[in-house]
Parts: C-alpha cells; sequence; structure tokens
C-alpha cells in the first residue's frame, strides 16, 4: 500500500438489516419456529471509494442520513463493512465524539481518569497533563464535582479538553463545535491549526460548511449513502448547497405532484473563493488589506451570462453586490471561465461574512443558479472604527482646513 | 501497523500497545466498583461486606434456631459464611456482567475495543467485593480457634476456578443478553435452582447418598466443598470423596470447558454488538 496513504477505501458497502420485528425475547423466536425473521436492507453506503492522504484534513460532508456517521464508525472498526474493505496505516484515535464513556456519577476529575484509559493513554500520561486538561477546560472549580451536575456546554469543555490530548496521529472527529460558546469554539479552531500544523491526519465529519471550508484539504460529499465525489472546500459548497436545493425540490414535488425541472446543461457555478493579496485562499482578513474573490463558472453551452457576488454579514445583512453587467464587464463564453473580482481595500468592518454567487441570463430575469453562503470570512480591525463599513472620512472645523483620519 | 476492515474481520487497531487497554481495564473496573456503591450513606466498603454479612445472619438464625441443619454439623456457621460469600460473588459477578454490555451500549457504539474487556472488567470489580469479604471470613477463622490450616494456600487455586467459572458464564450471558432480554429473568430463576442444589446452607454429606454422586457434578459444589476442607475443616466431604475415576473430573473441567466455550461464543457475537444494542 502507498505509504503516503493513511485510510483508504475501496468499494466500500454497508447494509444494515433492519428487522420488520424485532426479536429480543425468545419466545418470539419460538413462536416463528427459530427462523429468521423478515428484514429490510437498508443500504448506509454504497461503494465508497477514496484514499486519505497522510496530514491531510480530510471532511465528510452530507445531509442527515446521508452515511458520514456509519463511515466514520467503519474507519473506527465499530462497524464490519458489509462488502468492501477500509485499510487504516498508522494509529487511530478512537474517539468519534465528545464526551464518549463519561460516567454522570463520577466527579470530573475521575471521569478524567476514565476517558482518558478509554483514549488510549496511560494513567501515568493523564496524570502529567492533568494541569494541562483542566487549564484548558476552565473548569479547575468544578473537578470535584460530579459530572450529572454539569452543563453541557461544561460537558463539552472537558471532553474537548480530553481528547486534544489523545496522541494518535490520525483523528476522527465527529461534529465537535454544534456547542460552546464562540471563544470556546475559537479555541477548537486554535487546536485544529495545531494538529494540521503537526502534520497528524484528521477526519472530521460534519454539517456545518463554516467549519469544514476553513480547514479541510479535500471534501467527500455524501448523499444517500452514495458518494456526490471529492471536491475543493470552494466546490464542496456549491455542490453541497446544490444538494440542499435537490432535496428541497424533491420535497416540493412530493407536495406539488410537480416534478422539479432539472438543471440540463445550464451555465452554473463551480466553486466560489476568495484569495488574500499574496494568492493565497484564506478565511481571515484585515480590513483595508485586497481581497479577490474568484468565481469558477461551468457553461456547457456556451451562454452569455451575467455573473453576480454579493457580501452578506454572518447575521444576514447584505453588504454589498455587483454583478458584471453593473460593472460593465464582460464575461468569456468559453466552457470553463475562471472569473476575478478584485477589492483593492477591503473596507468591511470586523466580522464573519459569507459570499454569495448567481449567474444569470444576459436579458433579465433568467437565473441560471443562484448560491448562498458559498464562503465565509472573518474581517479583523486594530481600530475603534463602529458599524458596517469603514468609510474614508475626515474631521475638522470650518475655519481649520481637516487631516484625513488616518 | 496496518489495520484493516473486510467483511470477514473487522478493522482492528493492531498497532496499539496491550498496555493502553490495560490502563482501560483497570479504569473501567474501579470506576464499575465505584458506581456500584455511589450515593449510598454507608459508602461502598460497608455495604460489600454487610449484604453477605446480613444474608448469613439470617440464614445463620434460620438453620439454628428454627430448622436445626447446623446441629451437629462442625463449625456450622463458618461453613455457612464461606459458602455464602463464594456463592454471593458468583451470582452477583454474573448477574451485573451480563448487562454490562447492554448498559455500556453508548461507549460500544462509539468507540473502538475489545468488547471483552468490559465483562473483564466488570467480573474484577466484582472480585474486589470477594476479596473484602474474604478477609471478614478471614477475621471470624481467627477468632473461631479453628486456626490456620496447612492447606489454606490451596484456596488460591479455588479462587481461580471460580473466577474461571464466573468469567465463562458472564462472557456467555453478556453475549445472549444482547439478543435476548429474557436471559435476565431466565438467569436468575437459574440462580434460584443453584443456590439450592448447591450444598451453601447444608453441608454435602446431608444430601441422600443415592443423589450425592449427581450433585458431585456441580463446580460450585465442588469449589465451596473444597474451599472447606481447606480452610476450615480437614474432614469436609468433597466431591473427590463421592465420586471416582473420570466422574472426578468433571466439576474441575467444567469451569474450564464454559470459560472456553463462553469466549468463542463472546468473540463471535462482539462484531454486531454495536449493531444489535
Amino acid at each position: 500500500m502507498d505509504k503516503d496513504v493513511a485510510i483508504s477505501s475501496e468499494h466500500l458497502t454497508k447494509v444494515f438489516r433492519v428487522p420488520l420485528e424485532r426479536t429480543t425475547s425468545l419466545r418470539q423466536l419460538a413462536a416463528r419456529g427459530f427462523r429468521p425473521s423478515g428484514s429490510r436492507r437498508f443500504e448506509a453506503l454504497h461503494d465508497i471509494t477514496f484514499a486519505i492522504k497522510r496530514g491531510e484534513f480530510f471532511s465528510v460532508i452530507g445531509p442527515n442520513g446521508s452515511g458520514k456517521s456509519t463511515l466514520l464508525k467503519i474507519m473506527a472498526g465499530i462497524y464490519r463493512p458489509t462488502s468492501g474493505r477500509v485499510a487504516v496505516t498508522g494509529d487511530l484515535s478512537p474517539f468519534i465524539e465528545l464526551g464518549v464513556g463519561f460516567n454522570a456519577e463520577l466527579t470530573a476529575r475521575e471521569n478524567v481518569f476514565l476517558s482518558g484509559a478509554i483514549l488510549g493513554l496511560s494513567r501515568a500520561l493523564v496524570e502529567e497533563r492533568f494541569d494541562e486538561i483542566v487549564q484548558f477546560s476552565e473548569l479547575s472549580e468544578f473537578m470535584d464535582q460530579k459530572l450529572k451536575n454539569y452543563s453541557s456546554g461544561m460537558l463539552v469543555r472537558l471532553a474537548f479538553a480530553l481528547a486534544i490530548q489523545a496522541h494518535a496521529d490520525i483523528l476522527l472527529v465527529d461534529e465537535v463545535l454544534a456547542v460552546g460558546d464562540a471563544g470556546f469554539q475559537e479555541k477548537c479552531f486554535d487546536v485544529f491549526r495545531r494538529f494540521k500544523a503537526e502534520g497528524r491526519t484528521i477526519v472530521f465529519v460534519s454539517h456545518d460548511m463554516g467549519s469544514v471550508q476553513e480547514f479541510s484539504d479535500r471534501v467527500l460529499l455524501l448523499n444517500r449513502g452514495q458518494a456526490r465525489g471529492i471536491f475543493s472546500p470552494a466546490g464542496a459548497a456549491v455542490e453541497y448547497s446544490r444538494l440542499n436545493e435537490e432535496h428541497a425540490n424533491m420535497l416540493l414535488a412530493d407536495e406539488t405532484g410537480v416534478p422539479a425541472v432539472a438543471g440540463g446543461n445550464r451555465a452554473r457555478i463551480v466553486s466560489v473563493d476568495m484569495l488574500d493579496g499574496k494568492g493565497n485562499a484564506t478565511h481571515a482578513y484585515q480590513r483595508g488589506q485586497p481581497a479577490t474573490v474568484r468565481l469558477r463558472i461551468a457553461n456547457p453551452e456556451r451562454q452569455p451570462v451575467n455573473a453576480g457576488i454579493a457580501i452578506y454579514r454572518n447575521d444576514g445583512l447584505y453588504c454589498f453586490g455587483t454583478n458584471t453587467v453593473v460593472s460593465h464587464a464582460t464575461v468569456p463564453t468559453d466552457a470553463e471561465t475562471v472569473l476575478t473580482l478584485d477589492y483593492p481595500c477591503m473596507n468591511l468592518q470586523q466580522g464573519t461574512y459569507w459570499l454569495t454567487a448567481g449567474l444569470f441570463g444576459a436579458r433579465l430575469g433568467t437565473v441560471y443558479e443562484m448560491r448562498e453562503r458559498l464562503y465565509s470570512f472573518h474581517v479583523g480591525q486594530a481600530d475603534g472604527y463602529e458599524g458596517v463599513v469603514y468609510l474614508t472620512h475626515q474631521w475638522g472645523t470650518p475655519d481649520q482646513p481637516s487631516r484625513p483620519a488616518p | 501497523m496496518g489495520v484493516t476492515a473486510s467483511p470477514a474481520k473487522p478493522a482492528e487497531p493492531t498497532s496499539r500497545p496491550s498496555k493502553s487497554y490495560t490502563n482501560l481495564l483497570r479504569e473501567l473496573a474501579i470506576s464499575d466498583y465505584k458506581v456500584k456503591y455511589q450515593g449510598s450513606f454507608l459508602g461502598g466498603y460497608v455495604w460489600t461486606v454487610a449484604k453477605p454479612l446480613l444474608l448469613f445472619g439470617v440464614l445463620y438464625f434460620v438453620f439454628t434456631r428454627f430448622v436445626r441443619f447446623g446441629d451437629g454439623v462442625p463449625n456450622y456457621a463458618l461453613n455457612l459464611l464461606l459458602g455464602i460469600v463464594l456463592w454471593t460473588y458468583f451470582a452477583d459477578a454474573t448477574t451485573r456482567a451480563m448487562a454490562s454490555i447492554v448498559e455500556r451500549g453508548d461507549l460500544i457504539r462509539k468507540v473502538y475495543f475489545p468488547r471483552m474487556i468490559i465483562v473483564v472488567a466488570t467480573s474484577l470489580s466484582s472480585l474486589i467485593t470477594l476479596a473484602f469479604n474474604l478477609v471478614v471470613v478471614a477475621v471470624f477463622i481467627a477468632f473461631s480457634g479453628v486456626g490456620l490450616q496447612l492447606t489454606a494456600p490451596l484456596f488460591l487455586a479455588l479462587v481461580l476456578e471460580l473466577y474461571a467459572l464466573t468469567l465463562g458464564c458472564s462472557f456467555l450471558l453478556a453475549a445472549l443478553y444482547v439478543r435476548f432480554r429474557d436471559f435476565r429473568h431466565l438467569w436468575e430463576l437459574g440462580l434460584q435452582l443453584l443456590f439450592y442444589a448447591s450444598p451453601i446452607i447444608y453441608p454435602l454429606s446431608f444430601v441422600p447418598s443415592r443423589w450425592q454422586p449427581l450433585f458431585a457434578l456441580n463446580p460450585i459444589a465442588q469449589i465451596i466443598q473444597d474451599a472447606r476442607r481447606v480452610l476450615i475443616s480437614p474432614t469436609a466431604l468433597t466431591t473427590m470423596d463421592i465420586n471416582h475415576s473420570a466422574l472426578v473430573a468433571v466439576p474441575y473441567a467444567i469451569p474450564v470447558i464454559v470459560l472456553f466455550l463462553g469466549y468463542l461464543y463472546f468473540d463471535y457475537a462482539a462484531s454486531q454488538f454495536a449493531e444489535e444494542i
């Protein structure tokens, strides 16, 4: 096997047999004459093939019930595949969910040792890192309380502080960041950055595109047990949005009886990301720095296209929108096009923002594709100005010529 | 360093050092013991010892005052106490181990480790209880004037045999209980039958002689009578005195066979636990 591959999956299929009638008593079994009961086949994963490289941050994303967790459990050795194979090379951390094995009746201190053992740490190692764990979780005053008196936020903090002590070189992480306040989430992100820098392999399962995009090298998109493909983080956001729309359309079709119109060969968005002044795709910017949005378009029929990019703040405030028609820009009618949109000076104030992209026909009113929240970025600022955007300004009096503000 | 999951073989982190599983085993056993007496007013140690002592007190009163089993049996009280302590361990450990896999369902669905660790940890936590109780037995023996027998070290071998039998039953019951919850009731019933079929409240010599060979096949009977002989009275009737030739080996072989079969069945069933619980 390739030495650079940490986890490989070949034609992995997992079928659960859901018994039509669950047999948990001998009487039921005897009544059937000890024949196996009828069961419904449920294919949780169908023919999944991928290879995760050593040191890669690999995300698995998909709607609920798409088979993400089943895949993770097979990698962890909890379920066995029905057919195909999964090979893991290296030391795998056994946790896939936070706080596994916590006992509510024991104190936090006792749970640290129990949970450490479940993570495969020796007692000596847990003792050595105990202070570090307590400090990270910010729970030093509560270590002798029983866990049943902990809030869910406290539980997550303790669990995460423990989980990051796992010294395996492959980590399987399932939906961690759903709980906890913003400050703690930022700490978790710091840990992810550190893990990445240390060259550990991380498999991250989530349905939150934001955190997936920020860290992933590649993203596997699952839908109803099938691999929709492996994408770049920017491409995954578009595909995921498209997938969610299909689901919504299917629901709509179910309700109205009218099948949703398929996409056909219309122009569509391939990916959207944002680059800093050096040309690296980045999620963190300082106000005033240059930023470039990069929009990839597939246009198989080479129709004339009007492309638009909008910036929304995290709370939904529409901050700025532009398109190629209002800007008098021309979009090449190639089958595949990369458009760049330069902001020489990103003057948005501190906050988290999302990019939304749209493709329209040259005539007004035709929408080829419209995708929201495709790429998130944070803007930081070092000064005390308030509001949504920084406006160039200067103070003065009628008599005194004013000086521009810095 | 390779780990492979295929239909034939679940992914098993072979590269993981066994040392970390030893730690897991110990932590699970300790926490299991702690939780068992969690929230009790008197604390774990008191209840550990009080339970068999209380049972002993009641049975002793009944069988020396009303039924008068104990009349003419030398050291009846000591024999009764020892029998109860050994029996309580077997009954308690198997009952708790049976539910152990189902109770730890959360862990099993989310973390991979050899599933046997859970059952072994539960049986070890019960072994802690047995150790405490044996201290009490030792105190009783010391104060009763029986004195230490030269054969006493053999008792350790009997504890080992009892542990093998307990662990074997635990493996079987824990795996069966995942599929059939009936076993909670079945085993309760079985334990009750076994309690009266074993020489705990009565000495083996009380059994009519035509039934004795059958009773002597029971490993529990053998362990208890052997223990009485090596610890208390060198004249106690043991299964070796009753059966001859190959039949003598039966009660000694049963724990080994049960452990072997239990291990095999558990190993076979374990890969499905995560999906079945």
